[in-house]
């Protein structure tokens, strides 16, 4: 196993090799092994391996002697193309029952982070490499426009029918390809809106052609999880067949009968694999008492999951998945506290939680996981750049009101009485830790300094000011804004009462405005555009810098500095609500744009430091704190837990932690 | 009789109506939509938002673009039409799928927390009114205003915490993890009990306070009228006297409000259902309404609301079976 522990490959390198000339990534099956990048002891080596140690789980071993299912042998995939997992502890023994909850019927996404990552290609457990996935491997000519999709032979659904070729194409000519599934065809698999096309070589060979660079595609095959992603990997053609119109003239009528009033809304609900325990899955848990029925969900081990680990056993090691659907986080906080979640990193993990989960950490039997943040922020203060109001507009454009409002601001002190003194004054610049990361960035402007705030208050042409000390606008009223704050982080709430304080004292009249958080989505939606400023968490700026970009520039419906200028970014200018930006923001959109169709990932991290150096000259939004990680609980007879990983919705963390490998010490 | 109840029915339908009217724009009341709500609650959870296509496309399949008396009159036809209560947004199940799953629980537990009421609530009424200004009437009315004032919910927090901290039951539920699956024996009755009694007492606390407060004060009133004097004098023996005749008529606010176990069917104590955890309707309610799933809670509160109506009239009926100079009149 040492020996075979072969180079393992960063994302750089991949993209890299996928620009730079065609290498098959897949390597020595031990050398896929995923334990990299942990601090953990690699698995022992030296201790012999129990000749007798069975390799399938003896719940299977049972079916198998009842003549219920195929021996193990036919249920894995040909030796060579099985994935070779291990976890970071060492190998483990088969059995038990993971108890976990869920909340409420809203949380299926934490059934998707347990059970569903399983995208084409994955990552590792620190978001470092991509790494081998359902695909063995997918090969990228030199110019960046062919990608061949190697399968594995052998390779079952968890019904026990093959995975196939054919189930590939099925996803990409009819699920992909249906206008009605998908109005608009995924950005996935085109290049600036031009498709891509799909061949297959043979029962295990697809492959892809786009018509020009697609240097992102491996990016997007290790995340794509999530059920409305974009994953070749997730539609078994021989169940979902069915429920197309094309293969099914009765469609409507058993839409109808069923109680969806079109075909599609069928489709999708067939396909939400955590209420239909009839889909086939290539998941480690086959979900068998859904989350819409009673009062629990229930996962039992798919016999025919497709990883094994070094010893050659198949995964999963535990046979079964319990959560119990709790309404309540205070009820699941006592669930955590009383040790009857076996892992949780979700829900009632705040730092306020922390003292009591720490109290009870010997009686309840866990102990803490660290859940590295990928934020680069607690608290960011957006002033609506794209304000209705002429004058706030033009106050709130204004960089020197900004820089202002900025130094006016006592950071330390904030982070002193709200944060537990956890972080440090910072901007909306990436984490310490980037690889993207500028001091003067993250640092800039960020001294609280009363005198130089009223110098560029005064600056922005401010000086009158009413009876009250109150600095007035152009047109003689007080200069007044609300800001909005959601009951997200109960946090927020102080924090922005300290910064009216602090803006009161420059002359700025600032209101907190306390809402609830559908009226504050509603308000700041670029249709509406009705907030004066608000106020978000930092995401992104660790890991994910170059996917999550709302507060580099105005991309995507977060970017509550700028909606209608992201508008423009996300439609392309023919948003309905788009408004062409100002010349730097429409200069880091081309850079955005262009940057997928660069094969070379050296020139696409070149040209995001561009996006990063014009937004550090802009200034657009004002950054609080420094945000601190987080953390989540793992009982301590629970094996193969990492001691800390990344926080990434986009990967479906801890997806990418290998929880099949996680097994119950006796 | 017969033409009282026709008459009582005939009301229920424009009431219905009325309500159901009311129920719908009530929830349509709040910002945004089942979808807008969704979303945030995606994003606080940090599971990022779906795109714009996705959301144009189940805003449709959810109708939720269409003017409201559309929706209304949707939701409101089928009712009436086909008796279907349509579909959770939530949980993309039929509504009466949902609650009959529920029901049975909500049954057991509004029963049982009935019967704790009047097995608490009617020995001490008596006897605090017989025994007026004892110490055991102040203790027992002290005790009783604690139970009402005290909202419900904190007390199950504290009852879960006390029970979690010295009795090591597994907190919310009805059962523990270990016996959920578990072949019904003493072991799982037992446990059962370990959890059942959390609510009921809890329930119980509020609904006995009120109860020996109403018996009380109308036992009090009867045993100064003259037919007690006059049966003391007839030289009943004082016990007897007392249960055959005016503890008979104080019991009329007993059988008054047997209706109401209804509608508590359907939306029993939310939030204290909600806390501890239990499988009930209220929850159900609760979550629907907070996620705005506007078929599953404007039918929750359409049902709820028609069994007031049909519960009041059961406990007239009641009423006049029991009480013989209660008159049934228009």
């Amino acid at each position: 196993m040492t020996e075979s522990r072969t180079k393992t490959w960063t994302r750089r390198e991949m993209l890299r090799l996928g620009g730079g000339g065609t290498v098959l990534l897949t390597m020595s099956l031990a050398g896929c092994s995923a334990s990299g990048g942990t601090a953990e002891d690699p698995p022992d080596d030296d201790a012999p391996v129990d000749p007798d140690r069975p390799l399938e789980s003896p719940m299977l071993t049972e079916q198998v002697e009842a003549g219920e299912l195929p021996p193990l042998e036919e249920r894995l995939p040909i030796e060579a193309d099985r994935l070779v997992v291990d976890g970071p502890d060492s190998l483990g023994v088969f059995g038990g029952t993971y108890n976990g909850a869920v909340l409420g019927q809203g949380d299926d996404p934490w059934l998707e982070r347990m059970i569903g990552y399983e995208p084409m290609l994955r990552v590792d457990p620190q978001l470092e490499e991509i790494i081998p996935g359902i695909f063995k491997d997918i090969e990228v000519s030199d110019d960046g426009t062919e990608f061949t999709i190697h399968m594995r032979q052998g390779m079952r659904w968890s019904d026990g029918e093959p995975f196939t070729a054919d189930d590939v194409m099925f996803a990409f000519e009819n699920v992909y390809h249906n206008e009605e599934i998908h109005p608009t065809f995924p950005g996935t698999f085109a290049v600036d809106g031009d498709r891509a096309t799909a061949e297959r070589i043979d029962d295990h060979t697809v492959e892809l052609t786009f018509p020009g660079p697609k240097g992102d595609f491996l990016d997007l095959a290790s995340r794509a999880a999530q059920w409305w992603a974009h994953n070749l990997a997730f539609y078994p053609k021989h169940y979902l067949e069915q429920f197309l119109p094309e293969n099914n003239p009765d469609l409507d009528a058993e839409a109808e009968a069923a109680g969806f009033g079109s075909w599609v809304d069928y489709w999708e609900d067939r396909i939400q694999w955590w209420n239909n325990p009839d889909k086939p899955v290539l998941f480690p848990w086959v979900i068998t008492d859904t989350l819409n029925t009673g009062t629990r969900v229930v996962a039992e081990r798919n016999p025919y999951y497709w990883k094994v680990d070094s010893g050659g056993a198949q995964l999963p090691y535990i046979d079964r998945l319990e959560f119990e659907t709790v309404h309540e986080e205070e009820v699941m906080l006592l669930k955590g506290v009383n040790g009857e979640l076996d892992f949780h990193s979700r829900h009632f993990n705040t730092d306020a939680n922390k003292p009591v989960l720490a109290e009870g950490r010997e009686e309840g039997d866990y102990d803490f996981v660290t859940v590295q943040t990928t934020s680069m922020n607690r608290m960011i203060i957006s002033l609506n750049l794209n304000h209705k109001d002429d004058d706030l507009r033009e106050i709130f454009q204004n960089r020197d009101f900004r820089i202002g409002l900025s130094h006016a601001i006592d950071r330390q002190d904030i982070i002193d009485t709200v944060y537990q003194r956890q972080g440090e004054p910072w901007q909306a610049a990436p984490h310490r830790e980037s690889e993207f990361f500028d001091e003067e960035f993250a640092k800039q402007y960020t001294e609280y300094d009363v005198d130089l705030a009223n110098q560029h208050l005064d600056a922005a042409g401010l000086t009158a000011k009413d009876g009250d000390g109150y600095r007035l606008r152009p047109d003689g009223n007080r200069l007044r804004f609300s800001l909005d704050v959601t009951t997200l982080f109960p946090e927020w709430a102080n924090a922005a009462d300290m910064v009216r304080r602090y803006w009161a004292e420059v002359g700025v009249d600032m209101q907190v405005n306390p809402i609830e958080r559908t009226l504050f989505y509603e308000r700041k939606d670029v249709a509406a555009n009705e907030h004066d400023a608000n106020v978000w968490a930092g995401d992104g700026g660790l890991k994910v810098e170059m996917l999550e970009t709302r507060w580099w520039f105005p991309s995507g419906g977060e970017a509550n500095y700028a909606m209608a200028w992201a508008s423009y970014f996300d439609t392309r200018g023919e948003g309905e609500h788009a408004q062409e930006p100002p010349d730097y923001a429409l200069r880091q959109m081309e850079l955005a744009w262009q940057i997928p169709r660069e094969p070379e990932p050296e020139v696409q991290k070149d040209l995001f430091r561009e996006i990063l150096q014009i937004s550090k000259e802009q200034f657009y939004v004002i950054g609080i704190a420094s945000a601190a990680d987080g953390y989540a609980i793992a009982k301590n007879n629970l094996r193969n837990v990492v001691p800390s990983f990344p926080d990434s919705w986009l990967y479906l963390t801890p997806g990418p932690v290998d929880i099949p490998t996680w097994f119950f010490e006796n | 009789m017969l033409r009282y109840i026709g008459r009582r029915g005939l009301i229920l339908i424009p009431t219905l109506f009325a309500i159901s009217v009311v129920t719908f724009i009530v929830i349509q009341l709040p910002p945004g939509d089942f979808l807008s709500t969704r979303m945030a609650q995606l994003q606080s959870q940090g599971d990022g938002s779906l795109g714009a296509q996705e959301l144009a496309r189940l805003t449709e399949r959810y109708g939720l673009d269409q003017p409201i008396y559309v929706q209304y009159w949707q939701w409101f036809s089928n009712i009436i039409f086909r008796g279907d209560f349509g579909d959770s947004f939530d949980y993309g199940r039929p509504v009466s799928a949902l609650l009959a799953e529920r029901l049975p629980l909500t049954i057991v537990l509004s029963v049982l927390t009935l019967v704790f009421i009047w097995a608490v609530s009617f020995p001490i009424g008596v006897y605090s009114a017989v025994k007026q200004y004892s110490a055991g009437d102040y203790t027992f009315t002290f005790l009783g205003y604690l139970g009402l004032a005290i909202p419900n919910f904190l007390i199950a927090l504290v009852l879960m915490w006390l029970s979690l901290r010295y009795f090591g039951t597994s907190p919310g539920g009805i059962f523990s993890p270990e016996y959920r699956d578990a072949p019904w024996s003493l072991a799982k009755f037992g446990d059962l009990l370990s959890h059942i009694w959390i609510p009921v007492v809890i329930w119980g606390t509020a609904g006995t306070a009120a109860n020996i407060r109403v018996l009380r004060a109308n036992l009090l009133d009867e045993l100064r009228k003259p037919y007690v004097i006059a049966a003391r004098a007839r030289g009943n023996s004082e016990r007897w006297m007392t249960i055959k005749y005016p503890v008979r008529v104080a019991m009329n606010p007993f059988f008054s409000t047997i209706g109401w176990i209804l509608p508590g069917l359907i939306a029993a104590d939310a939030i204290t259902s909600q806390v501890l955890n239990l499988n009930t309707t209220g929850p159900l309610l609760l979550q629907a309404l907070l996620a705005q799933d506007m078929y599953l809670a404007g039918s929750v509160l359409m049902i709820s609301a028609a069994l007031v109506v049909i519960g009041t009239l059961i406990s007239d009926i009641a009423l006049a079976w029991l009480d013989p100079r209660v008159r049934l009149r228009y």
